[in-house]
């Protein structure tokens, strides 16, 4: 298939590669959609492995969207568990 | 029979019970028991009597090593036990013989206790339990129940009376669900506290492992002996080890106990709340002050947690899906496939929003002592129990995750000790969880082993065990 400029940063939405800055309305998580992503991470996942996938990236979305909007400031950094010692 | 360290350890030391006696007896158990709950993996009877009989001559040469010694432990089957298969759960790695021991055996080993076998658990600590190496571990107080996940056998065990002590992991509540579940106690030390050398990776910095006895004074006496620094492995904290023993005061006048907000408790079972508030109740009645704590951002613990362990588990397990993907259980093929689609942006989104959380446990502590959260609800039916938040049906009502997550996300130590039963039938173990400043496991077990003088919750025994 032609994977179009839009149709690719739709998938990489979809699929949580991309952020939230990205629009991707009205998209759904298809096979296509994963094909594309998994061509554009060089990974080129068989079909077996994506259908795997489909739904538990389907499930995951709403967690991963509350994630991304939520507000933080720049200043904090990330930490990586090494607690204070 | 079933007993404590504080049973069993001056029989010993009085050499009023032989160690081999004891290992023979709980050999004779797992092999009446064992089938049934389906607790141990790898059964260790010959290493554990050559254990037993030299344990025996060291204590009758007068050199007791202290409370641990010549008492049988088994350890969840992903920490590394140099000879002995190592399986981690699944097929995959079924036949793996470690040629190193982790940390923590070597340290219970040199405190004198004896390993007795390697417990069952969920698939690398993430699977469903039902397609794992040998099938799911059954909860002894219900054989149709859960012990929860994903240290299924160690809780099943020591609540059966197979073993007295055991060891977990726990990188969302892998030691606490299934202490709750199977009505023993159960700790998530400190991130740091304990090493993590030779114990199979989930996710490197949400992992940590951790003790589960019958009574935390039992908790206790394994934390001393596992705790402290270790060269093999640079995320165990050099921070100084205080006497733990010296906690188990049976005081709690003027501790401030953090009682959670109504975010944690909204899914909670009525037997539950019933069961915290009595608890609390108990508390207040030994001197304790409750102070009310709202954790602003719990909810982020959840979705960012998520991430961060999807990341560092895909990455760990990455030549496992590459190579023998076919092998694993489809929830953790599931998850595994899923995670390498995370992103490095939302990966670091994930690890600040462990920052702010921090703060804020931060303040939490400058206002209490220890705080209070749900445990869970009891026990669900192994065929009903929640496989994670794929799982392919609507999973039953069950209290917040992320009363376990919290801990795992800020590096806490966090203790679950029983507090009641369900009114039944069936009747199932219920749980209390506090959670403590960092490295101040001595806090947990200060009003831990309190509750436990004034409760007898913890010396109930499943009718399998009697």
């Amino acid at each position: 298939m032609t994977v179009s400029r839009r149709w690719l940063f739709q998938s990489l939405a979809i699929a949580g590669v991309a952020g939230s800055g990205t629009e991707a309305p009205g998209a759904e998580i298809s096979l296509d959609a994963l094909r594309s992503v998994s061509e554009a991470h060089g990974v080129g996942l068989s079909d077996d492995r994506l259908r795997v996938l489909q739904p538990v990236l389907e499930a995951r979305l709403p967690q991963l969207q509350s994630l991304r909007d939520f507000p933080i400031d720049e200043i904090i950094a990330p930490t990586q568990g090494i607690l204070d010692k | 029979m079933i007993q404590t360290i504080a049973e069993l350890a001056p029989l010993l030391k009085a050499r009023k019970l032989s160690p081999v006696d004891l290992v023979r007896h709980l050999l004779q158990r797992i092999e009446a028991v064992n089938p049934k709950v389906n607790a141990f993996i790898t059964v260790t009877a010959e290493e554990a009597l050559t254990q037993a009989r030299e344990a025996e001559k060291e204590i009758g040469r007068g050199r007791y090593r202290g409370p641990l010694h010549g008492i049988p432990y088994a350890v969840k089957d992903l920490l590394a036990t140099k000879g002995i298969r190592t399986s981690n759960g699944s097929k995959a790695t079924s036949q793996w013989i470690p040629d190193s021991e982790s940390t923590v055996t070597a340290r219970l080993n040199q405190a004198g206790a004896i390993l007795i076998g390697k417990l069952n658990l969920l698939e690398f600590a993430m699977g469903s339990g039902q397609k794992g190496l040998i099938g799911p571990a059954r909860n002894p107080w219900d054989l149709a129940y859960s012990p929860s996940g994903s240290s299924s056998g160690s809780g099943a065990a020591v609540a059966a009376g197979m073993v007295p002590l055991s060891i977990g992991s726990d990188t969302g509540g892998s030691i606490r669900g299934p202490a709750k579940s199977c009505g023993v106690v159960g700790l998530k030390p400190t991130y740091g506290r304990v090493s993590l050398f030779g114990v199979t990776t989930l996710s490197w910095t949400l992992d940590h492992v951790g003790p589960m006895a019958k009574t935390v004074a039992g908790v206790a006496h394994m934390l001393q002996a596992m705790a402290g620094a270790d060269p093999q492995d640079r995320t165990a904290a050099n921070t100084p080890v205080p006497d733990y023993g010296k906690s188990l005061t049976g005081s709690i006048r003027g501790m401030r106990i953090g009682v959670a907000d109504a975010y944690f408790f909204k899914n909670v079972h009525p037997d539950t709340d019933a069961a915290l508030r009595a608890a609390l109740s108990v508390l207040q009645k030994l001197g304790a002050v409750l102070v009310d704590i709202k954790v602003e951002h719990a909810a982020m613990c959840g979705p960012a947690s998520g991430v961060i362990l999807g990341a560092e588990s895909a990455a760990y397990h990455e030549k496992h899906l590459q190579a023998s993907a076919h092998l694993l259980d489809p929830l953790v093929r599931e998850r595994l496939e899923a995670a390498t689609f995370h992103s490095a942006i939302d990966y670091i989104k994930a690890l600040r929003v462990r920052t702010v959380l921090m703060e804020e446990m931060r303040r939490v502590f400058g206002v209490c002592d220890v705080l209070m959260l749900p445990a869970g609800n009891a026990a669900p039916r192994l065929e009903e129990e929640i496989v994670g938040t794929d799982a392919p049906v609507d999973p039953p009502p069950a209290a917040r995750p992320d009363s376990f997550n919290l801990a795992n996300m800020t590096g806490i130590p966090a203790l679950v000790l029983p507090c009641g039963f369900t009114p039944g039938p069936p009747v199932l173990p219920l749980g209390i969880q506090f959670c403590g400043k960092p490295f101040d496991e001595s806090a947990l077990f200060r009003v831990g082993h309190a509750y436990q003088m004034a409760t007898d919750w913890h010396k109930r025994i499943p009718p399998l065990a009697i």
